[in-house]
């Protein structure tokens, strides 16, 4: 177990993202850091119920301070060229759709609906890629050292085959959460902090294993 | 095959044919000058026996300033000698080839998976609806034909380990797919010793098959060598050179797979990706499928090469996400999202939750589908397809009389897609353009700034000096016809075309010597 600990406490130390929360702000840095080790200890054989409910009660304080502070406005606000864009799609879609189009539900979908959905499953998918926080020659963006690639990706993997739910339903919360709010600069989605270390370190654990196996 | 499942999968081939051949010569707007090569070629071969440069049955077509692989244009003699020169016959062989491939991906999953007929028949479906292959198939390229032929070459190699005298078919087959596309030239020198190495405790009994199907994909390979000293591949490799590890891992980013729009002709269509944004759901429960051994060992070892193997050639190129040349990669994704999609559907207890699941994806796809291609795409990408000179080649039907002068200087593909839509005499065609290749016809440099003379329309830059001719034409797009050009040569106002978002495309001005050059 102390083995364990020192991994998950040591990838979850051991990257750039860290330092740039606890710079924003220590709070922050700190809970982010507690939970990546909760999320770690969830995916434990030795789990127990109390740390789930604590992963999920951090989950949802964090959630809701981020939704209150930086919701992300630009998900209902349109731009003078998107009114341009809307307006000719309109057209076009009132030339090919006719009555599907020219009624109050069909407005609504497209022209209310649709352009919002599109925005948040941009977000969402900004968030899904995984190489920018591998591989980004941006510094602004650079997470986590190159090194750690494989091992993520052995740790994700490891999640897809066990199956465990809490870290599958932290993740897809902190997914969503994550496109709903706007946090500029080297920040970037807080939230899938500790998933991103739990899935390192279940990389490294398996390593680890392997290894003592061997000798 | 059980008669419901014969049933499903018709409707599945209908389903997939419908999408690829409804409004086909009218969506995409236009015609591509690649595919107006390709369909004029065809054209050219048809009445002469030799493309456009006058070259007879070329081993590659040398086209707008590169080379074409060639079996998609011999293949296109067909189309157009049935429908004529119309985009839709450019396009046929592509179309065709779509729903194909969503067949042998239903002969595939048969093959590998024989227990689960079910599995087959979502393969089959997730083919015929998926957003990059209905977009490929509509249009004009060589890569999906080259798919078509690759993925039933892997079909038989799957099928030779139990009947080995397949290998010999599925060789020569894995040895034509790379006359089709660039991409498979590598991916078949890498693939074949792979499989090779993977089942070699296989092989190793079956020497003789194996030998010969070697000699047979080398046999396919004689044209290659052929060029090798010719240049003209060098010419194609200078083009889209240029690689690193960033270029291939793009390929597995979740945003560029599924979330990610953009129209260019080498991705997909605005507000959809290349796959739709449902789909990483299965992918993921079919990577755990594959992982767990869920599939057999040996299915699971080809689908493990492939996914490993087949973003290479486009990772070798210097561009980042092209989908265009991944289209195998993409076929491999498509393979693991239909395991992940048929372990959801069986792991659904109740028959109403099994159909729901299918009606709702399948509905909701199919109207994204209809949103993004059939509409937003149809209209906002026009004039990327060259509508305007579609429209145009109707228009000068009524300039018999005049000298028109099409400006060619921002689009190489104008003067062979008017040749090819105005049915041009392809033999007076090579007499033009043989004259103007600057080198032999296959070399490392290739010029693509030939001069076409179409009977009274002639397709070049525009040249201001000859603005005091009587009677002439000229017809180009706003930067070429700017106001300042119009007014300093005293151009009179002919006509407008203009694309289907009603921007306008080209315009037409007559010159009038009597009041420029007085």
């Amino acid at each position: 177990m102390k083995r364990k600990f020192l991994i998950i406490l040591g990838v979850s130390l051991g990257n750039f993202w860290v330092y740039q929360l606890f710079a924003n702000n220590i709070l922050m840095g700190l809970l982010l850091t507690s939970e990546s080790i909760l999320l770690f200890l969830t995916a434990l054989p030795e789990r127990s119920k109390k740390i789930q409910v604590a992963v999920f009660i951090i989950l949802t304080g964090l959630s809701l301070y981020l939704l209150a502070i930086s919701f992300n406005k630009e998900i209902f606000y349109i731009s003078d060229y998107e009114k341009i864009v809307q307006k000719n799609r309109g057209e076009y879609f009132g030339a090919e759709l006719g009555k599907i189009y020219g009624n109050k539900a069909g407005i609504f979908y497209f022209d209310k609906f649709r352009p919002v959905v599109s925005k948040i499953s941009g977000n969402f998918a900004s968030n899904l890629d995984f190489e920018k926080y591998f591989l980004s020659k941006n510094p602004e963006e650079g997470r986590y050292p190159v090194f750690l690639l494989p091992l993520f990706i052995l740790g994700l993997v490891r999640l897809i085959i066990v199956y465990q739910k809490t870290s599958v339903i932290y993740f897809l919360l902190a997914l969503i959460v994550s496109s709903l709010v706007s946090i500029s600069g080297k920040m970037g989605p807080m939230l899938l902090f500790p998933f991103f270390n739990l899935c390192i370190a279940l990389g490294a654990l398996n390593i680890w294993r392997k290894w003592q196996k061997d000798i | 095959m059980a008669k419901r499942h014969l049933v499903i999968l018709l409707l599945v081939l209908f389903v997939a044919a419908f999408l690829r051949f409804y409004n086909l010569g009218s969506i995409p707007a236009g015609l591509h000058g690649d595919a107006a090569s390709q369909g004029y070629n065809a054209f050219s071969l048809l009445n002469s026996s030799k493309d456009r440069f006058g070259e007879p049955f070329p081993v590659l077509f040398r086209s707008l300033g590169s080379y074409q692989p060639p079996i998609y244009t011999y293949l296109t003699t067909i189309p157009v000698s049935i429908f004529g020169n119309t985009p839709m016959a450019a396009r046929f062989i592509s179309a065709f080839s779509g729903i194909l491939l969503s067949l042998i991906t239903f002969l595939f999953f048969r093959a590998f998976f024989p227990s689960k007929p079910g599995l087959a028949l979502f393969g089959g479906a997730l083919v015929a609806i998926a957003p990059w292959s209905v977009f490929f198939s509509r249009l004009a390229v060589e890569a999906n034909l080259a798919l078509v032929i690759f993925a039933s070459s892997i079909l038989l190699y799957w099928r030779s380990l139990k009947n080995p005298s397949l290998f010999i078919t599925a060789c020569l087959l894995l040895g034509l797919s790379t006359h089709a596309y660039y991409s498979e030239r590598l991916l078949a020198v890498l693939f074949l010793p792979l499989y090779l190495l993977i089942f070699r405790k296989f092989w190793l009994h079956q020497k003789r098959w194996a030998i010969l199907g070697l000699v047979i994909f080398i046999l396919t390979q004689v044209p290659h060598f052929s060029m090798v000293t010719s240049g003209a591949y060098i010419r194609r490799f200078d083009q889209v050179s240029g690689s690193g590890m960033d270029n291939y891992l793009v390929y597995y980013s979740l945003p560029n797979l599924f979330f990610d729009s953009d129209s260019n002709l080498g991705r997909t269509m605005p507000g959809l990706s290349v796959f739709y944004g449902w789909m990483v759901v299965p992918l993921i429960f079919g990577i755990r499928e594959l992982v767990l051994g869920k599939v057999t060992k040996e299915a699971g070892k080809i689908l493990g090469l492939l996914l490993i193997l087949t973003p290479i050639p486009a990772a070798l190129t210097g561009d980042l996400f092209y989908p265009l040349r991944v289209l195998d990669f993409l076929w491999v994704l498509t393979l693991i999202i239909a395991i992940g999609l048929y372990s959801i559907y069986a792991y659904l207890k109740v028959n109403t939750a099994k159909i729901g699941l299918v009606v709702i994806l399948a509905l909701y796809s199919i109207f994204s589908l209809y949103i993004s291609y059939f509409i937003l795409f149809k209209y906002e990408k026009a004039e990327n397809y060259g509508y305007a000179y579609v429209k145009l080649a109707e228009k000068l039907k009524g300039y018999k009389d005049k000298e028109v002068i099409i400006d060619s200087a921002r689009d190489l593909g104008i003067g062979v897609r008017m040749a090819y839509l105005t049915r041009f005499d392809p033999r007076n065609i090579q007499e033009q353009l043989r004259p103007q290749m600057k080198t032999s016809y296959y070399n490392s440099s290739v010029n693509s700034d030939e001069v076409y003379i179409l009977g009274n329309i002639t397709v070049k830059p525009i040249r201001w000096g000859e603005v005091c001719r009587e009677n002439v034409l000229f017809v180009g797009d706003q930067a070429a016809l700017s106001d300042k050009e119009i007014k300093e040569h005293k151009l009179k106002f002919e006509f407008e075309i203009k694309d289907l978002s009603g921007k306008t495309a080209l315009l037409g001005y007559k010159t009038q010597p009597e009041e420029k050059c007085k």
